[in-house]
């Protein structure tokens, strides 16, 4: 009796053992051999030693090699930077929640929306010199200024720069607000200031350096992204010497198939130009920083000095934004609008009744959203409950391919890849497209919060007789919901974005709002290209504040 | 070397804490503050401090040693805090955290004060571990040298030993004692556990609000 | 069985179509009918993707029409699949062919020409010779334009069908620019005298090669030009090319940011003239200043002309590709697109404005008064010589040296 009672516990057991590793197992095997065979079809087209000589032959492989190092650390350093700027004067002050509550919007934009926007702002005809023009400047015809499109990528680094200073805001928000380590990090702030140390110095000794290391993830994901940029690059960045993405783009683009071979190898080069600047980023977010040399307690007086620089700062990119959008909207109604005219000479409603008779690239885009963060949302919540964290953390650098890998690069493999399985140009294929580009955001966004959660709340809710079902169901879903709901957000708002996926994989018979835009830009109707960049920016919009208005927490904390 | 705090209103958020009250202690005193969880002392404290905590709302002043402390901020304010938590950094050493308090100086007299402050805990072989690999009594013990190194003019003790079991924590309480007292530092202690106060004839009990809506004045 | 027959004698009607030009055209067509009928029936029924360049809302709101219009007469559902450049759709249907898809594939129509064509025309990527069974070919202006038997000098050996005629066609407004120039000679002087306000799109651009060439034929003496129109030769290539580079290195001084940047097409350059960047600017349809005057996107003051000596000129064409599971249906859109209706109506400004392939005197009298729209502000007023293209070959070698020379 005792005897099969315990055989029959251990059969229980190894039962939930199995059942405990087949989870994880049956999530991991689809994206990540999806993942790993992409790359190994984009690795055969790497074998091609003629394009490699080519390639290498190339007299613009180095200015271009320069301007995508010059361009993508840049951008990064900038954005790095204005974001712990930014951190350190708003983390624990009353500006912090406000500050939270704005980048949903922000980030909402995606690149090339924003570039188009941005480079009507700054551009020789622009709106700034317009503001400006005649009264102030006496032009009465665009100067020969090269302000857009310049040849050192100053206006790519700055839309970069601009696009990516929310995404790491937003990072690190996601650590900070986190009851655990926000509180805790707030009290060792707390603690240093009654030492002595200043405000600010306080955030740079104690808070940057333990949260510094926990956006490391971020910040490879945002080098990645500046050192790989085709859309913004090619909206915003020079053409002479245009980045190596632009470059391999282009090759991909051409007609002749050795061009292709010489764009896949460039593409690799990237990558490889990628990993270094990875490796470097990371040597130098581990390199040891000795904090407590001096002693020196940092000057208050400085401290509200650089406050009001920062918060200039701040109001600065949120003007910036602002400005963007205003423009975008208005350009989407013009008719005629010749320099230097403030507003448009005349109004046409031309573009938008022309979105609103192709309502189908609306529903496509939400759908598809929809559908890929809704997927990808449910793949990584069961991901990180079923997965031991060993897994998950080797695991992350397969999942986060797509977004480490230059773009260029991981479609083309991923054309091939669902070529082979005959899925390529349907709506399937495409599905999986956007949800394997939009799978890394969301884990990235959701896993700090889940993997964090109390799992003493657990223990309370077992002991209470509760079934793990229920747990999940009552308790551990609901406290996380805001987590849940803006992680979706993201989800979303990267299916939005996506251009090359889009149409690679959907082999062009797939419209979206951005394809559209991207589509017209080439076309160069200003209107309507404004009107779909618009639409790129409202849609990810309102599902940020759908979900933040669902996640709101149900009382406000005291 | 007193501190004196008086108080004509604190509160958090719209809800008042405490009104009219005056406080003094004089050097090598220490006045503990006792009340229910929940009732205001972390609030006092911080207001005391000057630290910047969200919908806090502080009427009244803070003298030490004849010196107006409210339009300072904490880092100039020269009052120590300890915690109940060690909060000890995480990212430095236990060397390096002792160091971190020690005043301006030259490399080799900060250098020494974190030595002796090693050698008093007798942690000199722990020095270049982190924190985290430290007891919680051990970690308790940091923290207060931390405290004591950034040499402060008042200590605020936010109920620092009850996170400590039973057996460590009377030890740890007259640790803590003796050092506050050798350097004759004015300090104020918040508790609500009448065994941890240090002068029974220092007790200060946290007064309710009669004026209040009954419903309002309920512990959170 | 039927279709072996079927391109068989495509086939043998083809070389004839070549070796006597032709004016058998309604001869072979009639012969057809039955077989033609044949057609129309396998059709009806069938999707066809029609993969063309979706970045204009007129040519887009034309498609729709005539998509309504192939339900309604054969029921066949046709969908317009908007591509930003015509390359993406050779690279897919290669790409098919690489992984063996041999049918089904996503291209049944496609919207081409030029380089595009050749690509697929080589690779096989196109299917069998059909165009000479269309019954509305009687009507192609087969004779008066060549470049519909010749696209970019390669010859179209029935496997695409013209759609509609392109010629380059530059445009300026004239409250700005009193007298722009009308050579390439007189361009150079314009450039000199107002810098930095006139550039071309970077090759590999279509509109920007489409300058390079139009340049290097005007700066060639006529007894050269032929070298152009036979395929590539590699040992010629540089005595016929020294006088572009030589112009160019002259003229690029003087274009918009001193010719180090490009600007990225012809669309963007419509942009920068109507936000006073550049002064003159150029576009392949002689018919775009017009239209958008009409829509009120250009103002009415622009006028487009052509070179007096000529420009060169192209027609676009429809080819459907090797792995079409709608073939037949496609072969019947294509000839929908060459029936006087529908090519009067693409003709019209108000509609697209792109000209018809169409010989006028082989109209009926009552198709040809389709044609008969008064004349538009903003058009071209005296049509220029049409310069065809030379053979396709030579672009990108053109290409290469530009971007070896200019393109860092």
């Amino acid at each position: 009796m005792t005897l099969s009672k315990k055989s029959g516990r251990v059969g229980t057991a190894r039962k939930a053992a199995l059942s405990w590793a087949v989870v994880p197992i049956a999530l991991i095997v689809p994206v990540g051999g999806a993942l790993v065979a992409l790359v190994g079809f984009a690795l055969m087209q790497a074998a091609n030693a003629t394009a490699w000589r080519a390639l290498f032959e190339a007299h613009w492989l180095l200015q271009s090699v320069v301007m995508t190092l010059w361009t993508g650390l840049a951008a990064t350093l900038c954005s790095w930077s204005v974001c712990a700027w930014l951190l350190s004067r708003a983390f624990g002050s009353v500006w912090w929640p406000a500050l939270v509550r704005r980048l949903g919007t922000l980030l909402a934009l995606p690149h090339a929306g924003f570039a188009i926007g941005f480079v009507f702002l700054v551009a020789p005809s622009g709106w700034i010199l317009r503001a400006i023009s005649p009264w102030l400047t006496g032009f009465n015809q665009p100067p020969h200024v090269a302000s857009s499109q310049d040849e050192f990528g100053l206006g790519l680094i700055a839309v970069l720069t601009l696009k990516e200073v929310p995404f790491l805001l937003w990072c690190a928000a996601s650590q900070l607000q986190r009851d655990d380590a926000g509180a805790l990090l707030l009290k060792q702030t707390h603690a240093a200031s009654s030492l002595g140390y200043s405000s600010t110095k306080s955030f740079w000794t104690v808070v940057w350096p333990q949260l510094r290391l926990r956006l490391r993830w971020p910040l490879f994901a945002v080098l990645s992204y500046n050192l790989t940029v085709v859309d913004a690059a090619l909206i915003a960045g020079p053409s002479t010497p245009a980045t190596m993405s632009v470059r391999a783009w282009q090759w991909l683009q051409d007609a002749a198939e050795e061009a292709n071979a010489i764009g896949a190898v460039a593409a690799w080069s990237l990558a490889f130009v990628v990993a270094l600047a990875t490796c470097a980023a990371a040597l130098w977010l581990c390199a040891k920083r000795d904090y407590a040399q001096d002693g020196d307690r940092g000057s208050e007086r400085w401290a509200s000095i650089f406050y009001s620089i920062v918060r200039a700062l701040w109001c600065f990119i949120c003007a910036m934004y602002l400005v963007v959008f205003a423009i975008t909207l208005i350009g989407s109604a013009s008719g005629l609008w010749p320099f230097p005219a403030f507003v448009p000479q005349s109004l046409s409603w031309q573009a938008w009744r022309s979105v609103g008779s192709s309502a189908h690239t609306l529903w496509l885009t939400l759908g598809l959203g929809v559908a890929s963060a809704g997927i990808a949302l449910v793949w990584c919540v069961a991901w990180l409950e079923c997965a031991p964290a060993k897994w998950d953390a080797r695991a992350r650098p397969l999942l986060c391919l797509p977004l480490l890998l230059p773009s260029v690069l991981w479609v083309t493999g991923l054309h091939r890849f669902t070529l082979s399985l005959h899925i390529s140009g349907h709506a399937i294929g495409l599905l999986v497209a956007h949800v394997l580009v939009v799978l890394p955001y969301v884990i990235i966004a959701l896993a700090p919060a889940y993997q964090k959660f109390d799992a003493r709340f657990s223990h309370i809710s077992y002991s209470l007789g509760k079934s793990h079902a229920l747990y999940l169901l009552k308790v551990k879903w609901p406290v996380l919901r805001a987590a849940l709901l803006s992680a979706f957000a993201v989800g979303f708002a990267v299916s939005v974005a996506q251009f090359l996926p889009t149409l690679t994989i959907g082999e062009g018979r797939f419209e979206t709002v951005t394809s559209q835009a991207v589509t017209l830009a080439s076309g160069g109707q200003r209107s309507l290209t404004a009107a779909y960049a618009a639409l790129q920016w409202l849609l990810p919009a309102l599902m940020f504040m759908l979900a933040a208005w669902l996640g709101a927490p149900r009382w406000m904390s005291r | 070397m007193s501190l004196l705090v008086e108080i004509e209103s604190l509160g958090m958020g719209p809800r008042p804490l405490l009104l009219n009250t005056k406080l003094s202690i004089a050097s090598g005193e220490v006045l503990t503050v006792m009340g229910e969880s929940g009732c205001g002392k972390s609030t006092l404290l911080s207001a005391i401090a000057g630290l910047s905590i969200l919908h806090l709302r502080f009427m009244g002043r803070v003298t030490l040693n004849d010196r107006p402390l409210d339009a300072l901020p904490t880092s100039a304010r020269r009052i120590g805090l300890l915690f109940q938590d060690d909060l000890l950094f995480p990212h430095m050493s236990v060397r390096e955290n002792l160091l971190f308090a020690v005043p301006p100086g030259t490399k080799r007299a900060r250098a020494e004060s974190a030595d002796a402050a090693l050698a008093e805990l007798g942690f000199e072989a722990m020095a270049h571990r982190s924190p985290l690999t430290l007891s919680g009594g051990q970690r308790a013990r940091v923290s207060l040298m931390r405290t004591l190194l950034a040499e402060p003019h008042a200590v605020l003790l936010d109920e620092p030993f009850s996170k400590l079991d039973a057996s460590l924590r009377e030890h740890f309480r007259h640790w803590v004692f003796e050092r506050i007292r050798a350097r004759a530092l004015p300090a104020l202690l918040v508790t609500h556990d009448a065994a941890d106060a240090y002068d029974a004839t220092r007790i200060w009990r946290w007064p309710d609000l009669p004026a209040m809506n009954p419903l309002d004045s309920q512990p959170s | 069985m039927s279709i072996t027959r079927r391109r068989l004698l495509a086939t043998s009607l083809n070389i004839s179509a070549i070796s006597l030009g032709c004016a058998i055209a309604p001869k072979w067509a009639g012969a057809n009918d039955s077989n033609w009928k044949e057609i129309e029936r396998v059709a009806r029924g069938q999707r066809v993707l029609f993969n063309a360049w979706g970045g204009s809302s007129n040519v887009n709101a034309y498609l729709q029409w005539v998509a309504g219009e192939m339900e309604r007469s054969h029921g066949i559902r046709l969908e317009h699949v908007k591509v930003t450049d015509t390359v993406d759709v050779v690279r897919r249907v290669r790409t098919e062919k690489a992984a063996g898809k041999s049918t089904n594939g996503s291209v049944d129509l496609v919207w081409i020409n030029g380089e595009n064509f050749l690509a697929m025309k080589r690779e096989q990527l196109l299917a069998a010779p059909w165009v000479d069974s269309l019954p509305n070919g009687k009507y192609v202006d087969w004779e008066g334009k060549p470049t519909t038997r010749l696209d970019f000098a390669e010859p179209v050996s029935g496997l695409e069908a013209p759609w509609g005629m392109a010629q380059f066609t530059l445009y300026a407004d004239r409250v700005k620019v009193a007298n722009p120039p009308r050579s390439t000679e007189q361009l150079l002087a314009f450039a000199r005298a107002n810098p930095g306000r006139f550039s071309y799109p970077k090759p590999p651009n279509f509109h920007g090669t489409t300058f390079l060439k139009q340049t290097l034929l005007d700066l060639l003496p006529t007894s050269q030009r032929a070298i152009l129109y036979r395929p590539y030769d590699a040992g010629q290539f540089e005595t016929t090319t020294l006088a572009l580079w030589a112009h160019l290195d002259e003229l690029h001084p003087h274009l918009w940011r001193s010719g180090k940047q490009f600007p990225a097409n012809a669309g963007a350059m419509r942009q920068q003239l109507l936000d006073g960047e550049l002064l003159l600017s150029f576009t392949f349809n002689p018919n775009e200043v017009a239209n958008e005057v009409s829509a009120g996107r250009m103002p009415d003051t622009v006028v487009s002309y052509q070179f007096d000596s000529g420009t060169i000129g192209n027609t676009h064409f429809v080819a459907i590709a090797f792995n079409s599971a709608a073939k037949e249906a496609a072969q019947v859109v294509a000839n929908f697109l060459i029936s006087p209706v529908a090519q009067s109506r693409k003709a019209d400004l108000k509609i697209w404005g792109d000209p018809s392939v169409l010989a006028p005197s082989k109209l009926m009298a009552s198709d040809a008064a389709l044609f008969n729209a008064g004349r538009a502000t903003g058009q071209v007023e005296r049509f220029a010589p049409v310069i065809p293209e030379p053979h396709g070959s030579w672009v990108d070698p053109i290409e290469k040296e530009w971007a070896r020379r200019y393109g860092a």
